[in-house]
């Protein structure tokens, strides 16, 4: 958090310090420590140092935005720049660079040729290519999942593995011996391993690197080899570590051998952190650095929160641990409860509150923030439409929304199918209506829908569009002839394109986008957002296009079309990247509340929705993965039972709400709805500290049906 | 305010321990259980994190069940919904399930599927099968018929196997056996009936299909609550201490899986109040539901035995019918072996008439008629 607030004596000291030492730097959520970081990085640069010698590490690239935002400040001098990077990234690049010395040693089948590095989505890919035959051989029989999220979470224990040491033959033996459940389950797990064996070896024997092989190539061969060790030493001579309590066990271990070899280092631990568990995050590993260090410094006054939500803070841990609460009228100023018997009178009640404060209190839109376990396309939907008709400026940020299910995305793809017959992709009426819907401006439900009736035939998909200009006269009015006339410079550019007989998918998006969609009377010409959504696409295809190349040829598969069908069936769920600096503009944050936590942003009011949710308090629960037994921490031979699970879910709990409260400086709004979207009644474990809280206050409770 | 009869009041003098109580049609057994959950969730004993737990058996009645007992405990403040849950069997296997999916192989976002989407599951496995079987309706068809050319007489064998299918589906999940362990039963059989191949075929082709749209039926859910409650004791305990009372209404039509259900969930020393009425079970012919399951348990050691005998919704003249109707069977039915279908009150029950609350229709009530 880098508030625009005086810095205290103690921070300027910390910053001014001359750049020898290696400082551990801890304390809670809120009391200024990346702001010691930023400025420290600032001045160093200031004073001389040179920036490029600078390692700025981070668990993810989100918690960078401050650094990146300070090193693009114009006061500074001119030259090179300070690396703001995660362990992934250093990985990747080093691997790039010192491929040539590994390649044979890691057991590449083609050492001489380029590495080809995987993303999520294309390891996915492949990942779907190996397992998919498999499954009608039986294997996975006994979960109940969706084919995507198991390759996903194949990929998962790779990763996993990878990033506390476990060699990746051996997850799955980890994970079966602490299964308490059924025996016929252990078979899933040694399909799993089977999988994730096979993905290996295919990986090795076609220059594909998923991100668990850039760490272990990293962490075993790279940091092994002199030369590589070398050029980090000339290369980087002073290390800021942020936010170490969220990064995996391997990035501390390759700190700790390194630390000795910097001029300077700065390790910062936040103290309530440790969000990123289920991720790999190892924040009791992290904190083992602490002696590592020369000196350590406590910072802990908060810079964001008032007493009485420091207070709540307290009353609140305490509900949740089930121990005596202090004083708990103390947190009245703080915080409001509001009880809903359904979900839309929530949001109803939400919007109007916040555009009370906005409206009529003068709030800045973007010191409030709506938060709730998980972010459901509805409540999305609804909340946005609602404060937008309220006049109030919001902002929605959810990492797992795929570009799939962004409109601008299915329009894009819906011209593609369209542009391409040869790839024999049907295109239905009611895509092409939702198409034209985003591409051409102005025009309504009812005339994208007679459009597409009547220019498009489902059974001769091969015909393309008809012209508009070939429609009766009374079609013509109805649908208005500047409309029509938009829809025919879009029909003949793709007509053209079809002549054309070009199939670089990413190159069509580029080209519809450039020279139609976001021209004047086109849906893109004004949206930014559909600007960037088609930015992240044709991302998306081209990394895509570079690791499928060889397939592509020796199976002769247009590439493109490989790619739709991939993003069709969600095997390829084109992730969209985390547009982390939108989050900063002027508007109201909708989002998860771990999102909101990793984004490190406080905003004055928070309302909580759906408190009842146990989402608040269990993590994702996923059969073939586990992120505490393939932790460090985990005893080999134990069983995961039920009371580990309470207990890891409890501190998850307590450790969300404290994270939460601290990056909030007035008021949380918590909201209770009686019946949730899915027609359950929550009553989670977040609720049930609320109702010893509300028990013990004079506190009104607003709302519906109270 | 509720103002309990007699034999009311001596149900909610119940705070710990067994009871079963057989309550007569109109006796206000919906009332009395609501307002026994309404005790209990003002008890101090029942701690922040614990709740009652009312088992019934519909919807609509989850529904009444809710609204009274909020009604009766708006005065304690407590939010709404809270201290107490009302679920029918499955919203209850639901609950179970959805706490720990992944003790059964179930990710957090595992779906449900509705009976239409069920059927339209089971329809396509089972027409999948019978394509790639045509010899199959040939074997079964009388040598004069053509099943090939007669259409009507192809969507009737459809129509046979869809059903035959769905039944032995059903009862397997019934008794908890997945496809592979019917398999393995079906290997030690030397010549299996080619019928039973059939729906282990059709079993396996459906369950794959679930699987990989990460969904569940109806029948899974109850199967898997099972599941998950028996493979970790930890898990169990957990659900135990939350729901330290459990209220069974509709006990005569608990299923022999709800019977294993709720026995894992009270425990040994738990606290379980079952009200039924034994002469009301309507869903004995087509489920595993049995009175006997409600008889029995008011025979068990421990329990204490009550009875709600006093019908505040009928006529007397009806109430006379009804009476003379359980005497009639009980002792005079023409077939002998049904003579035990319809159930006498236990030794302890109110045999005299009290008055009613809504005397001007129905002056007095007993529910059954006296023996002479």
């Amino acid at each position: 958090m880098t508030a625009d607030i005086p810095l205290t004596p103690h921070q300027q000291a910390l910053i001014a310090n001359p750049p020898k030492a290696r400082l551990f730097l801890e304390g809670a959520a809120g009391s200024g420590k990346t702001t010691v970081g930023v400025q420290r990085l600032l001045h160093c640069i200031r004073t001389g140092v040179a920036a490029e010698s600078f390692l700025v590490l981070l668990p993810q690239r989100a918690l960078g935005l401050p650094y990146y935002q300070a090193l693009r400040r114009p006061d500074l001098p001119a030259g090179g720049n300070a690396a703001v990077m995660t362990l992934g990234g250093l990985a990747r690049r080093m691997t790039a660079l010192f491929w040539q010395l590994v390649a044979k040693e890691v057991g590449f089948a083609h050492p001489d040729r380029s590495p080809l590095f995987l993303t999520l989505e294309t390891s996915q890919y492949y990942m779907a290519r190996l397992v998919e035959p498999l499954l009608d051989e039986g294997y996975f029989a006994s979960v109940s999942i969706d084919p995507n999220r198991l390759y996903s979470q194949i990929l998962d224990n790779l990763n996993k593995a990878a990033a506390t040491g476990i060699a990746h033959s051996d997850f799955g033996e980890r994970l079966k011996s602490a299964w308490i459940g059924d025996s016929s389950q252990h078979r899933i797990y040694e399909d799993a391993q089977d999988c994730a064996i096979r993905f290996r070896n295919y990986c090795l024997q076609h220059n594909l690197l998923d991100f668990s092989l850039q760490l272990e190539i990293f962490a075993n061969h790279l940091w092994q080899s002199a030369l590589c060790q070398d050029y980090l030493m000339q290369r980087y001579r002073h290390l800021i570590y942020d936010n170490i309590e969220e990064d995996i066990p391997l990035t501390h271990d390759l700190i700790r051998q390194w630390l000795p070899l910097f001029d300077s280092a700065l390790l910062i631990h936040d103290n309530d952190g440790g969000f990123r568990v289920f991720l790999g995050a190892d924040p009791r590993n992290a904190y083992l650095l602490k002696d590592a260090c020369d000196a350590n410094v406590e910072l802990n006054a908060s810079h964001v929160t008032s007493p009485a939500l420091r207070q709540f803070q307290l009353c609140l841990s305490q509900a949740i641990t089930r121990q005596a609460i202090t004083s708990p009228r103390q947190i009245t100023p703080a915080v409001r409860f509001s009880y809903h018997r359904f979900t839309p009178q929530m949001t109803e009640w939400v919007c109007r509150q916040i555009a009370e404060l906005v409206n009529g209190n003068g709030v800045a839109p973007g010191e409030i923030a709506i938060l709730t376990p998980y972010l459901s396309d509805s409540l999305r939907f609804s909340l946005i439409n609602r404060l937008e008709a309220l006049g109030v400026a919001v902002h929605s940020h959810r990492p797992s929304r795929s570009l799939r299910d962004e409109p601008a995305a299915l329009c894009l793809m819906t011209l593609a199918r369209l542009a391409h017959p040869a790839w024999k992709l049907p295109v239905s009426r009611q895509d092409l209506r939702y198409a034209l819907m985003s591409a051409i401006q102005g025009i309504d439900l009812v005339r994208a829908d007679l459009l597409a009736r009547i220019t498009y035939n489902e059974n001769i998909p091969q015909a393309g569009l008809g012209s508009f200009d070939l429609i009766r006269p009374e079609m013509q009015e109805r649908i208005s002839h500047t409309l029509g006339a938009r829809f025919e410079t879009l029909r003949t550019w793709i007509e053209d394109y079809r002549q054309s007989g070009d199939e670089v998918l990413d190159v069509f998006f580029s080209r519809i986008f450039g020279e139609v969609l976001s021209q004047p009377g086109f849906g893109f010409h004004t949206r930014f957002d559909y600007a960037s959504v088609a930015a992240r696409l044709i991302e998306s295809v081209q990394k895509f296009r570079w690791v499928t190349d060889e397939i592509s040829l020796a199976e002769r598969i247009p590439i493109g079309r490989e790619y739709l069908q991939m993003v069709a069936a969600g095997v390829v769920a084109a992730q969209s990247l985390p547009a982390w600096e939108e989050m900063s503009g002027n508007a109201v944050l909708l989002s998860p509340a771990y999102t909101f936590l990793m984004a490190n942003r406080p905003v004055s009011y928070q309302f909580w929705l759906d408190v009842g949710s146990n989402g608040w308090w269990e993590r994702l629960y996923q059969p073939l993965t586990h992120p505490y037994v393939l932790s460090r921490h985990w005893q080999p031979a134990a069983l995961w039972t039920d009371k580990h699970e309470y207990a890891s879910n409890q501190e998850t709990l307590s450790r969300l709400t404290r994270g939460l409260i601290a990056r909030c400086r007035q008021q949380v709004i918590l909201c209770i709805n009686g019946t949730n979207e899915q027609g359950d009644e929550p009553r989670g474990v977040l609720l049930q500290a609320i109702q010893v809280l509300l028990r013990r206050l004079p506190a009104k409770l607003e709302g519906h049906d109270v | 305010m509720f103002k309990p009869r007699p034999m009311q009041a001596q149900v909610l003098t119940y705070r710990q321990g067994r009871m079963g109580v057989s309550a007569v049609p109109g006796s206000g057994k919906t009332h009395t259980l609501s307002y026994l959950a309404s005790l209990l969730i003002s008890e101090p004993m029942l701690e922040e994190d614990q709740e009652v737990l009312i088992v019934t058996l519909v919807n609509s009645a989850v529904d009444n069940f809710t609204y009274r007992v909020q009604s009766f405990i708006r005065q304690y403040g407590i939010l709404p919904g809270m201290g107490y849950r009302v679920r029918t069997l499955h919203g209850l296997a639901h609950d179970i399930v959805r706490e720990r999916p992944d003790l059964v192989g179930l990710s957090d976002r595992f779906q449900i599927v509705d009976e239409r989407e069920s059927g339209e599951l089971l329809e396509s496995a089972a027409l999948t099968w019978l394509r790639s079987h045509p010899d199959f309706m040939e074997a079964f068809t009388r040598e004069d018929l053509d099943p090939f050319q007669d259409s009507r007489l192809q969507r009737d064998w459809q129509s046979l196997v869809i059903d035959i299918a769905s039944s032995f589906i059903r009862q397997a999940k019934d008794l908890q056996m997945s496809p592979t362990a019917i398999e393995e039963h079906l290997t030690a059989i030397k010549n299996p009936h080619p019928l039973l191949q059939m729906g282990l075929e059709i079993y396996h082709d459906y369950q794959r299909a679930l699987n990989y749209r990460g969904a569940v039926d109806f029948d899974d859910l109850i199967r898997l609550a099972l599941q998950a409650l028996r493979c970790d004791p930890d898990f169990l305990a957990r659900l135990r201490h939350r729901w330290r009372y459990i209220l069974e209404d509709e006990a005569q039509d608990s299923s022999r899986l709800q019977e294993e259900i709720l026995r894992l969930l009270v425990g040994e020393n738990g606290n379980w109040v079952r009200v039924g009425d034994p002469n009301q079970a309507i869903f004995e012919t087509f489920t595993t539901a049995n009175p006997a399951y409600l008889l029995d348990f008011m025979q068990e050691k421990g329990v204490i035995s009550r009875t709600l005998p006093n019908s505040g919704r009928s006529s007397h003249t009806i109430i006379r019918l009804a009476n003379y109707l359980t005497d009639w069977t009980r002792t005079r039915h023409p077939n002998p072996a049904l003579r035990h279908a319809l159930n006498l009150p236990s030794s302890n029950q109110c045999q005299r008439v009290i008055p009613s609350p809504i005397r001007s229709i129905n002056p007095m009530a007993c529910s059954f008629p006296p023996r002479s």
